[in-house]
């Protein structure tokens, strides 16, 4: 019954794929013009660039993984700061009362608008390294102190009838029950970050990842590589929101709301 | 066998906003060893406030609590305390859980044998594996209860822990409890708001007032175990209880 189900849901997904696809065709054909390529073009420009590389001679997937790479070195950053001073946040009402005032409106600043002030200040990896920071931190932090001070006071008097001291307390109580939120925040930091490389790319001076293969193609008019470094921006976010997402399936089965 | 809990005309108050709430008022009590007492009294009288004093989880404004003669103190004296509330971690399975006590408690060795042995104890044996999630209310207390008596407490404090379960699973629950203890033969201290609870269970039954709460009567159950709940010394006990609790609800 439950496999039905998904059988049938797979089908009809990609049957709207389908669908999608041809009327895209038929508006490239109808419009008939060099600026917008229909799906087939966009498949050509993957195998041109995918085996002979772009006008620099770097390939559709060395693109891909230095961009992926920038994004994860950033967010791994992102992740090693903002959890534990969210953790840090969430037990400590005070240190939350003295940050928030600087945290609180630096949260408001898009992460494109520290684009200048990265490409003046920063050089070579550090530049994507932060962008993706400023992106992913604050998600994950705000989920993790949302997270800590969700935890069950029952929970917490529990462990201290039996001795528990404060570091157990932390990190056999608080963190474990602040996990599912800490991973949202890293779902919803990852996808923000993975949107900030391909804006700081087209800025910044490097000739490789997806955001300067799409400008370095704009400025060519050749919209189907651009599209082609859309697409190919859409599915590895697409990817990467899934894995984290099928950690938190595989991670939180004591958690009924997840498998659904 | 001196008395293992003693209250000293304890007094407690809780601050909230511009106001003082007097919860607990020069309340005197004290426990015998082995002992299995059950702390009786009006919804909302301060019953779970007085167990978080004995377990040191709260600190009384006036007067004190003594266990074995000092402040109760979770890192030296063993408490095993059951919460009316569901207190497993949910992300941890029935063993897990049954060892986290002992985790704090043990060195690390011994203590999946141990855990074992105390999930047959209660009856789980086979479930080790299962997530709260996946078990029944019962159950649940079960493991709760074996996890408390894992680490050997010297004082087991239990606050209305079978009160979210239906009337049957409840009974059957009352006899093993009984059955733990008079195999461990450790002090209990029983909250309840359930006077046939009550009577069915504790060798010396404290009666609170209403709040602020201090000690109305303590009555000693003077009945053989397993009693039997339609005999008339025990009607005859919980009109007792009954009338005393019955004065306090009507004064309000």
């Amino acid at each position: 019954m439950k496999h039905a189900d998904r059988a049938k849901s797979l089908l009809l997904g990609l049957f709207s794929l389908i669908v999608f696809l041809f009327l895209w065709q038929l508006l490239a054909v109808w419009m008939n013009s060099p600026f917008l390529p229909g799906p087939y073009s966009v498949l050509t420009a993957f195998f041109r660039i995918s085996t002979a590389g772009d006008i620099d001679g770097y390939t559709l997937s060395s693109h891909a993984m230095t961009s992926i790479y920038r994004v994860l070195l950033g967010f791994l950053f992102a992740g090693m700061t903002a959890i534990p001073l969210g953790i840090f946040m969430g037990l400590k009402p005070s240190v939350n009362s003295v940050s928030s005032p600087i945290i609180e409106p630096i949260r408001f600043i898009p992460p494109i608008a520290w684009i200048p002030l990265a490409i003046i200040l920063l050089g070579g990896i550090t530049r994507y390294v932060f962008l993706i920071w400023i992106g992913a931190f604050f998600p994950i932090l705000l989920n993790t102190i949302a997270g800590v001070k969700r935890t069950s006071a029952v929970l917490v008097d529990m462990a201290k009838t039996f001795g528990a001291d404060s570091r157990t307390i932390t990190f056999k109580i608080v963190f474990p029950s602040a996990l599912p939120e800490v991973m949202s925040g890293l779902r919803v930091g990852l996808g923000v970050g993975w949107m900030c490389i391909v804006a700081a790319e087209m800025i910044g001076g490097d000739p490789v990842g997806l955001g300067r293969l799409i400008i370095k193609y704009a400025n060519l008019y050749q919209m189907d590589v651009v599209i082609l470094g859309m697409v190919t921006i859409g599915i590895i976010g697409l990817i990467l929101n899934y894995a984290i997402l099928s950690t938190e399936r595989r991670l939180f089965k004591w958690r009924v709301e997840v498998r659904a | 066998m001196g008395p293992e809990i003693v209250l000293e005309s304890v007094g407690k108050t809780f601050k909230s906003g511009k106001d003082t709430i007097e919860v607990i008022r020069n309340l005197s009590l004290s426990v015998d060893d082995g002992k299995f007492l059950c702390v009786v009294g009006p919804s909302g009288c301060g019953k779970t406030t007085l167990l978080k004093l004995m377990c040191g989880l709260l600190q009384p404004s006036s007067g004190r609590v003594l266990v074995k003669g000092n402040p109760p103190d979770p890192k030296r004296n063993r408490f095993g305390v059951i919460f009316q509330e569901d207190s497993l971690l949910p992300w941890r399975n029935v063993l897990a859980n049954v060892k986290f006590g002992l985790e704090i408690t043990r060195n690390k060795t011994d203590i999946d044998d141990l855990a074992r042995e105390f999930l047959s104890l209660v009856g789980l044996k086979g479930f080790e594996e299962y997530y709260p999630h996946q078990i029944s209310g019962g159950m649940k207390k079960r493991v709760a209860i074996a996890r408390a008596m894992a680490v050997d407490p010297e004082i087991i404090l239990m606050d209305e822990p079978f009160a979210d379960l239906d009337a049957q699973t409840r009974q059957i629950l009352q006899k093993e409890l009984l059955a733990v203890w008079s195999k461990f033969n450790k002090t209990v201290i029983f909250i309840t708001h359930n006077v046939d609870e009550a009577v069915f269970l504790a060798q010396e039954i404290v009666v609170l007032t209403k709040r602020p709460a201090t000690v109305k009567a303590v009555v000693k159950v003077n009945l053989e175990y397993p009693r039997a709940r339609l005999s008339p010394p025990f009607i005859s006990y919980r009109e007792k209880i009954l009338g005393y609790l019955h004065e306090e609800i009507t004064a309000l």
